[in-house]
C-alpha cells in the first residue's frame, strides 16, 4: 500500500509539472539570430545597424538585370546619358542604344525589369525607419562614447539615408508611395499608392535639413571619412534636392535656387573639402579623400570591392585587367568634342582615344591612369578595382552651385566657380564677355559637369534636369525626342512585378500601354 | 535489385561519326564552322577519344538481405521481447546502398495488483554509402541536363574510381543513430480509475564525414568536412481514465483526461573546408578563411553551428457514452500551446464530437439479420488544429555579416559588420496562431453475407485547411515575402474501402480480393489581396502555377500548344501587317516546325507575359490499391496493386532531354533523334517541334513554358507479389520448429501508364515529373521465416 501512496504522490507531482514548466517550455526565444526586441540595445547595435543599411544602399547601387551587371547606378546615370555609344550586353545595350522604337534610353527593353523595380531602396528606407524608431531608445548609459552626440550621428546617418533613396527614386520613378515610420507588423501591411514627387522631395529635404543638424563635420575615426553621412553630406544633397524642386518647379521659385548656393556655400566654408591635384585624381577615385562628400565603399580593405562583376569590371580591359575584352565603347564623339586639347581629364580619364575600334576607348580615371587602383590578389587572378562609388564630390558640388548661379542669371559668379574647377584641369578661363547669353552658360555649365564627372552616373540627371536631354549638340549629336521629354518619357516605368503585391499603384503616364 | 533497362545510346567511333552527320544535316555551313564543339571534330585528343558505356558503368545487380531475430517470454509479473534486425542493401548505382543494424528491447513488469510498468528501448544504426565522396550539392552520377554525358570522354583511371567511390583516401561516412526510449506506468487507483505516464525520448543524430583528396580537384585542394545534426524529442504524456456503466450495466461511460508536455529540437554542428595539405589529414584542422565553405550549393548551412527547438503543452477530455452499445457518443476537447505562437495567442482550442447508430442491433433489422451482420452509421465533426513549420516566427529577426552585394564576398561595411532584418522570410507574424481546419465526416460500416462482404465508406469535408503559403509583401514594407496560412483550400472527398471473401469459409481455396477508393476534390475558398490569382513560380523546376479562387491548387500555368506547325502554310499572320506569328515579343519568327502557341489575347505575338493560361490539373481524381490474396492449403499468392487515375503531368524528362539535346548534344550521350517524335521535314505531324543542335534559333521552346509536355498521368501498378508456402505439421514436428515459411517477393512487378515519362509514379504532389531515367527497380526477394 505504502508503494501505490509514493505512486499517488508522484502522479499528481507529475501533473503539476506542465504548470511550473510552462513558462521555460512556451517562452522560447531564438538563439541562432538576433531580433528585434533584443537588437537595438547599445552603441554596438546602432553601429552595425547604421553599417547594414549603407550595406543596403551599396547593395541597391549595384542591382542586377537578369545578367550579372551588379551596376544600377551607372546604367540609370550614365548609360543613357549618351556616355556610351555602345555597350556588348544584350539587357544594357538598350538604354545606349535603345530598342523597341526608342533610339536610346529603351526602359522597357528586355531582361530590363529589375531596373524598373524599386524594391531595393525601400529595404533602405525600412531599415532607416528602424534606427529612427529604435535607436532614440538606447539608454545613455549604453554608449560607449558621448551619448548626445553619438546618437544624434546615428539618427543623421538615418534621416540622411532615408533622404538619399527617397531622392534616389524621385529622380526615376517621379511618384512614389512614401513611408516614413516604423511598421512593427510588415506582415499585414497596408498598400500604400504613390504619392506626388512633390511631396516626397519636400520630405527629402525636411530629412536632410534633419542630418544637417544632427550630422558632425568631421567623425570621430578617420576611416569613415566619405564612406559615412556627415554634415557635409547632407548639405551636398540638400543642394542636389533643391535643383530637382526647382526642375520640378520649372524654376518658378528661385529660392529653391538660392537654397541649393546656401548649402554649397556651407559646404564651402566649413573648409573641410579641397580639390586634389590632377595627378591625384586616382586618388579622388579610390575614395576618402579630402575631396569625397559622400561615397560608398567598396575598396579592397576589407575585401568589399567587386570581383569580376560590376561597372569598373565591364568597362576595363588589359592593361588595368587581365583580361581580353571589356563590354564598353565611350561615346567617342561627345569626348571629342567637348574636351580642349590641354585638359588633364583627357589624359587622366581616358585612354586609348584614338584606337580606331570604338571598344578599346577606355575610361580608366577609376583604375587610374597607371593601374594605381588595381589589386591583384589570390581570390581576383585577373584584378580588380579598388575604389569606391563616388556619389557627391567637391568638384561636384562647386559645379552643380554654377548651375544654379547661371540659372540665376549671375554669369560671373557660375563662371567663377567654373573655372576654379577648370584650373586643376589645366583647362582655360573662361572669360565673361563669351556668356552674355544665358543659355550659352547654362549649356557651358552642363559641359564642365560632363567633362568633370563623365562617367560618374550624374549624367543623365543632369540632362533630365537641365533640358539638355533633347540637345543633339550637346549630346554628341545622338538625339532624344522633345516629346517623350515633355510626356514625362525621362522617368522609368514602374516594374509589373510591383503590381502584384500592391493592388493600388499606377503606372507612369507615358509607359501606359508600353510596358507589356 | 534488378538493373533497369539501359537506353539505347550510340557509343564511341560510332558516335562521333552519327552525331557529326546529325550536325551536318541541321546546321548550316557557318555554324557548321562555328558551333560544333571540339569534343566531337578533334578525334585525335586523346581526352575526346573514349568510348565509355556510362549506363553499365553506374549499374549493378545489387543484393538485398534481410535479417531478423526476436526472442520473446512471460511470467506472471514479467513480459519481454528483445528483437534485432539486419538490412543490407546494394544500390544499384555502384557505391551506393544502406546498411541498418536495429536492436529493440520491450519489457512489461507488473509490480501490484494496481501497478504495472512497461519499457521500450530501441536502437538503430544507418549507414547510407553514396558512391563517390561527394561535395555537397553534387549529384552521384554526372548528368547534363538529365542526361548521361557523350561516351567520347576519356575518364582516367582516378576519374573512375571517383565517380564510383573507389578512389583510395576518399571518404564519406553517413551515419543516422536513433535512440528511442519510453517508459510507461499504469496506476489503477480504483478498478474505475486509472492514471497512465508516458515519458518518451527520441534521439537522432545524423553524421556526415566527407574527405575529397587534393588530386581529384583541379586546383589540388583538398576537401574535408565534419557535420553532426542532431533531432530530439521529448515527451510526457499524463492521463486519468474513470470508466463506469449504469442502469443494468446498459450505460456505459468513459472518461479521459490528460495532459502533454512536449518539446522538438534541431541542434547542428559542422565545418567543412578546403585545403592544400596533407592528403592523410582527413578531417579539418584549422582553415583557410577563402576556402571554408560556408553554405553548400542549397544554402543549407556547412561551417557553423545552430540551435532551434520549440515546446508545446495541451490539456485534453474526452467523454465516451454509449447506450447499449447501440447508440454511441463522444465528446472530446482539448487545449494547446505552442511556444512558436507569440504570448498572446499561443493557446488554441479544438472540440470535437462524434455519435454513432448500430443499426443493426435495432429489433426492426431482425428480419435482415440473415445477411447483415453489421449496419453502423457514424458522423463526425470537429475542429483541428496545426502548427507552422517555422521554430521562432513571433520574432522580426535579424542577420548579420550583410555586406555581400553583386560581385563582392565581402561581409562588412567599411569594415563594420551589417546586420539588418532578414528581409527574405524573417518578418514577425505577431499574432500569428494554431489555423483551425473544420471537419465533418459521415460514414457507414457494413459487414454482409457472414463476414464475406467488409464495406466502409465515408464522405468528407475537411473545411478549410489553411496552407502555409509564401505571400509576397509589397515592396514599400522592405521585406520580400512572408510564409503564411493565406490560402484556404476545402477537400471534400469519398472513400470506398470494399473487403470481400468470395469462398466459402470452408473451400480449400480462398480467394480474398480488396478495392481501397478514394476520390478527392480540392478547391481553393480564399486567396489573400482580395482574392486576386495568384501566380507562382517554382525557381527550381522554372515551373509555373495559378492559384485561383474557386479552382484546383497547383494548375499549370502555361502556354497553350496545340501540337507543330506540319508546314509553312499554317502559319498565321496578321492581316494588319501581313507580319507572320511571331513569339517572345517579335524576337522569333514562327517557322514550319514550330509548336503551335496559342496567341490567347490576338496580338499575332505569343509570350509568357500576356498568353498564358490553366494547362492542366496536377490532382489526381482518384487514387487508390487493389489487393488479391489467393490461398491453396499451404500455398498462398498476394498480388496488391495501386493506380492514380485522372491527373495531369508535366514530362521534364523528355523537356530536359530536348533542352540537352539543343544545347549540349556533343557532350551528352548520344541519342538517336530518330526515336523522338520531333519535327524533322515539311508536312510531318508530330508531337514535338524540330530539334537543332546549336541553333541560334533556340527560342526556349523545350523549357517549362508550353502545355506541349503535359501529358495525362494516370498509371496502374502492381506494386508486388508475394507467393509462399508452409511447411506441414509434420515437418516442424520433425524439426522441433513451430513454423517454417518460405516465400518469394518480386517488388514493382509491372507498370500501366499513359504518360512517356519512365515512371509515372515519380511525379511530384504539383505533377512535375522528378524520377530519374529508369522505373522503379524490381526487386526479387527470397526468403525463408523460421519460429523455434
Amino acid at each position: 500500500m505504502t508503494l501505490s501512496k509514493n505512486i499517488l504522490v508522484a502522479a499528481i507531482g507529475l501533473m503539476f509539472i506542465p504548470f511550473t514548466a510552462c513558462k521555460k517550455l512556451l517562452d522560447q526565444a531564438p538563439i541562432n539570430s538576433a531580433y528585434a526586441e533584443v537588437f537595438w540595445k547599445n552603441q554596438q547595435d546602432a553601429e552595425q545597424g547604421a553599417a547594414g543599411a549603407y550595406a543596403l544602399v551599396r547593395k541597391a547601387l549595384t542591382s542586377n538585370t537578369e545578367y550579372n551587371q551588379n551596376m544600377s547606378h551607372f546604367a540609370y546615370g550614365s548609360l543613357a546619358a549618351f556616355e556610351f555609344q555602345d555597350y556588348d550586353q544584350y539587357d544594357v545595350a538598350s538604354l545606349v542604344k535603345g530598342g523597341d522604337g526608342f533610339n536610346s534610353a529603351d526602359f522597357i527593353g528586355s531582361y530590363l525589369e529589375k531596373y524598373q523595380d524599386w524594391t531595393p531602396y525601400y529595404k533602405v528606407i525600412t531599415q532607416a525607419n528602424i534606427m529612427l524608431h529604435f535607436i532614440p531608445q538606447i539608454p545613455d548609459g549604453q554608449f560607449t562614447s558621448a551619448p548626445a552626440p553619438t546618437r544624434n550621428r546615428y539618427l543623421g546617418e538615418a534621416h540622411f539615408l532615408r533622404a538619399f533613396a527617397y531622392f534616389y527614386m524621385v529622380r526615376l520613378w517621379g511618384d512614389v508611395p512614401l513611408i516614413m515610420s516604423y511598421d512593427p507588423d510588415p506582415a499585414h501591411a497596408q498598400n500604400i499608392p504613390r504619392v506626388s514627387e512633390k511631396i516626397v522631395l519636400d520630405s527629402v529635404i525636411n530629412d536632410l535639413k534633419a542630418a544637417v543638424t544632427l550630422l558632425p563635420w568631421d567623425l570621430a575615426s578617420v576611416n569613415d571619412k566619405a564612406v559615412r553621412a556627415t554634415k557635409g553630406a547632407a548639405y551636398g544633397l540638400l543642394a542636389h534636392a533643391y535643383m530637382w524642386r526647382n526642375f520640378l518647379n520649372k524654376g518658378a521659385n528661385t529660392a529653391d535656387l538660392t537654397n541649393a548656393i546656401a548649402a554649397i556655400d556651407a559646404v564651402e566654408q566649413s573648409g573641410k573639402y579641397i580639390l586634389l591635384p590632377a595627378t591625384d585624381y586616382h586618388k579622388v577615385f579610390h575614395g576618402k579623400s579630402a575631396e569625397g562628400v559622400f561615397e560608398i565603399n567598396m575598396q579592397a580593405q576589407y575585401s568589399e570591392q567587386q570581383i569580376g562583376m560590376g561597372f569598373y569590371y565591364s568597362t576595363l580591359k588589359r592593361p588595368y585587367l587581365d583580361k581580353e575584352s571589356k563590354l564598353d565603347a565611350p561615346n567617342q564623339d561627345l569626348i571629342n568634342s567637348i574636351y580642349e586639347e590641354e585638359d588633364l581629364r583627357l589624359k587622366y580619364f581616358f585612354s586609348s582615344l584614338d584606337a580606331s575600334n570604338q571598344f578599346d576607348v577606355t575610361i580608366c580615371k577609376f583604375a587610374g591612369l597607371n593601374g594605381e587602383n588595381i589589386v591583384r590578389n589570390q581570390q581576383s587572378a585577373e584584378g580588380s578595382v579598388d575604389a569606391n562609388m563616388i556619389i557627391m564630390r567637391y568638384a561636384d558640388l562647386l559645379l552643380l552651385r554654377a548651375e544654379a548661379y547661371a540659372d540665376l542669371g549671375n554669369t560671373g559668379a557660375a563662371l567663377k566657380d567654373l573655372n576654379f574647377v577648370r584650373a586643376r584641369a589645366n583647362a582655360s578661363t573662361l572669360l565673361a564677355e563669351d556668356y552674355g547669353d544665358k543659355k550659352v552658360l547654362q549649356e557651358e555649365v552642363l559641359l564642365e559637369r560632363t567633362r568633370e564627372l563623365y562617367a560618374e552616373g550624374q549624367r543623365w540627371y543632369d540632362l533630365v534636369r537641365t533640358g539638355f536631354l533633347t540637345n543633339p549638340d550637346l549630346n554628341g549629336f545622338l538625339t532624344f525626342p522633345q516629346d517623350r521629354y515633355d510626356a514625362e518619357g525621362w522617368k522609368w516605368p514602374v516594374a509589373r512585378a510591383l503590381f502584384t503585391s500592391n493592388n493600388v499603384l499606377t503606372q507612369n503616364k507615358f509607359w501606359l500601354g508600353k510596358v507589356r | 535489385m534488378e538493373v533497369p533497362k539501359f537506353e539505347t545510346v550510340i557509343g564511341g567511333a560510332e558516335e562521333r561519326q552519327f552525331k557529326l552527320n546529325y550536325l551536318k544535316q541541321k546546321l548550316t555551313f557557318d555554324q557548321q564552322e562555328t558551333k560544333i564543339p571540339l569534343l566531337l571534330t578533334d578525334s585525335l585528343n586523346p581526352a575526346y577519344s573514349g568510348n565509355m558505356d556510362w549506363q553499365d558503368f553506374f549499374f549493378r545487380n545489387g543484393v538485398v538481405q534481410n535479417y531478423d531475430l526476436s526472442v520473446s517470454g512471460a511470467t506472471e509479473n514479467i513480459n519481454y521481447r528483445v528483437s534485432g534486425n539486419y538490412y543490407d542493401e546494394d544500390g544499384t548505382i555502384k557505391g551506393t546502398g544502406y546498411k541498418r543494424y536495429t536492436t529493440s528491447a520491450a519489457l512489461g513488469l507488473k509490480m501490484s495488483q494496481r501497478v504495472n510498468v512497461n519499457s521500450l528501448f530501441r536502437l538503430s544504426r544507418g549507414d547510407r554509402s553514396r558512391g563517390r565522396g561527394q561535395f555537397p550539392g553534387e549529384d552521384v552520377i554526372p548528368l547534363t541536363n538529365g542526361q548521361y554525358l557523350s561516351s567520347l570522354y576519356n575518364l582516367s583511371e582516378r576519374d573512375k574510381q571517383n565517380l564510383v567511390g573507389d578512389y583510395p583516401g576518399s571518404r564519406d561516412k553517413n551515419i543516422n543513430d536513433d535512440i528511442t526510449a519510453s517508459i510507461t506506468l499504469n496506476y489503477d487507483i480504483t478498478p474505475q480509475l486509472r492514471f497512465a505516464s508516458t515519458g518518451s525520448v527520441q534521439s537522432s543524430v545524423n553524421s556526415r564525414d566527407i574527405f575529397r583528396p587534393g588530386a581529384l580537384s583541379l586546383l589540388g585542394l583538398a576537401y574535408a568536412q565534419s557535420s553532426r545534426s542532431r533531432y530530439e524529442n521529448l515527451n510526457l504524456d499524463n492521463t486519468l481514465s474513470y470508466y463506469t456503466s449504469l442502469f443494468n450495466k446498459q450505460h456505459h461511460v468513459n472518461v479521459l483526461l490528460g495532459n502533454t508536455i512536449n518539446n522538438v529540437k534541431n541542434e547542428f554542428t559542422g565545418i567543412g573546408s578546403g585545403s592544400q595539405g596533407n592528403d592523410n589529414l582527413r578531417v579539418v584542422q584549422g582553415y583557410n578563411k577563402d576556402y571554408l565553405l560556408y553554405r553548400d550549393a542549397y544554402g543549407n548551412l556547412v561551417s557553423g553551428s545552430d540551435y532551434q527547438s520549440a515546446g508545446m503543452l495541451s490539456f485534453f477530455a474526452r467523454v465516451n457514452y454509449d447506450y447499449k452499445e447501440k447508440y454511441l457518443l463522444s465528446f472530446a476537447y482539448r487545449a494547446d500551446a505552442s511556444s512558436r505562437f507569440g504570448r498572446d495567442s499561443r493557446w488554441g482550442y479544438f472540440p470535437s464530437a462524434s455519435a454513432g447508430w448500430n443499426i443493426s442491433d435495432e429489433p426492426f433489422m431482425q428480419p435482415f439479420k440473415k445477411w447483415i451482420d453489421l449496419l453502423k452509421i457514424r458522423g463526425s465533426f470537429g475542429i483541428t488544429g496545426s502548427l507552422p513549420n517555422g521554430y521562432y516566427l513571433p520574432f522580426n529577426t535579424y542577420n548579420t555579416n550583410q555586406g555581400g552585394y553583386g560581385g563582392s564576398s565581402g561581409v562588412t561595411y567599411n569594415g563594420v559588420n551589417a546586420v539588418t532584418p532578414n528581409f527574405r522570410d524573417g518578418v514577425a507574424q505577431a499574432g500569428l496562431t494554431w489555423e483551425q481546419a473544420k471537419q465533418s465526416n459521415i460514414g457507414i460500416d457494413a459487414t454482409l453475407f457472414n463476414g464475406r462482404l467488409n464495406i466502409i465508406f465515408d464522405a468528407f469535408n475537411r473545411g478549410t485547411s489553411r496552407k502555409l503559403f509564401d505571400l509576397i509583401l509589397p515592396a514599400t514594407t522592405g521585406y520580400d515575402k512572408v510564409n503564411t496560412n493565406a490560402v484556404d483550400i476545402r477537400n471534400t472527398g469519398l472513400e470506398f474501402n470494399i473487403q470481400g471473401r468470395v469462398m466459402s469459409p470452408s473451400s480449400k481455396f480462398q480467394w480474398n480480393p480488396g478495392l481501397i477508393l478514394s476520390f478527392v476534390k480540392n478547391q481553393i475558398v480564399s486567396l489573400p489581396d482580395g482574392g486576386r490569382d495568384i501566380i507562382v513560380s517554382d525557381d527550381n523546376l522554372g515551373m509555373t502555377y495559378i492559384l485561383s479562387k474557386g479552382r484546383a491548387i497547383n494548375e499549370f500555368y502555361m502556354m497553350k500548344s496545340l501540337g507543330v506547325y506540319a508546314s509553312e502554310k499554317d502559319i498565321p499572320f496578321n492581316p494588319y501587317t501581313g507580319e507572320k506569328l511571331t513569339y517572345w515579343n517579335g524576337n522569333h519568327t514562327v517557322q514550319a516546325g514550330d509548336f503551335i502557341w496559342v496567341d490567347q489575347n490576338g496580338d499575332y505575338d505569343v509570350w509568357d507575359w500576356n498568353d498564358k493560361v490553366r494547362t492542366g490539373n496536377p490532382n489526381p481524381f482518384c487514387t487508390g490499391g487493389l489487393s488479391n490474396n489467393f490461398t491453396y492449403g499451404r500455398w498462398s499468392l498476394q498480388v496488391y496493386s495501386t493506380f492514380t487515375l485522372g491527373r495531369d503531368i508535366y514530362n521534364k524528362y523528355m523537356s530536359d532531354r530536348l533542352i540537352g539535346m539543343v544545347n549540349n548534344y556533343a557532350t551528352i550521350a548520344a541519342i538517336d533523334p530518330n526515336s523522338i517524335d520531333s519535327w524533322r521535314k515539311e508536312g510531318d505531324h508530330t508531337k514535338y517541334a524540330e530539334v537543332i543542335p546549336y541553333s541560334n534559333k533556340y527560342y526556349y521552346q523545350f523549357l517549362p513554358f508550353s502545355s506541349a509536355f503535359v501529358e495525362n498521368g494516370s498509371w496502374f501498378r502492381i506494386k508486388y507479389l508475394n507467393l509462399s508456402y508452409m511447411m506441414g505439421p509434420k515437418f516442424l514436428e520433425r524439426t522441433k520448429l513451430s513454423k517454417v515459411q518460405f516465400y518469394g517477393v518480386i517488388d514493382n512487378v509491372a507498370m500501366f501508364q499513359k504518360s512517356s515519362v519512365p515512371d509515372a509514379e515519380a511525379v511530384d504532389e504539383r505533377g512535375t515529373y522528378n524520377g530519374a531515367g529508369y522505373p522503379l527497380p524490381r526487386k526479387f526477394t527470397l526468403g525463408v521465416n523460421v519460429g523455434f
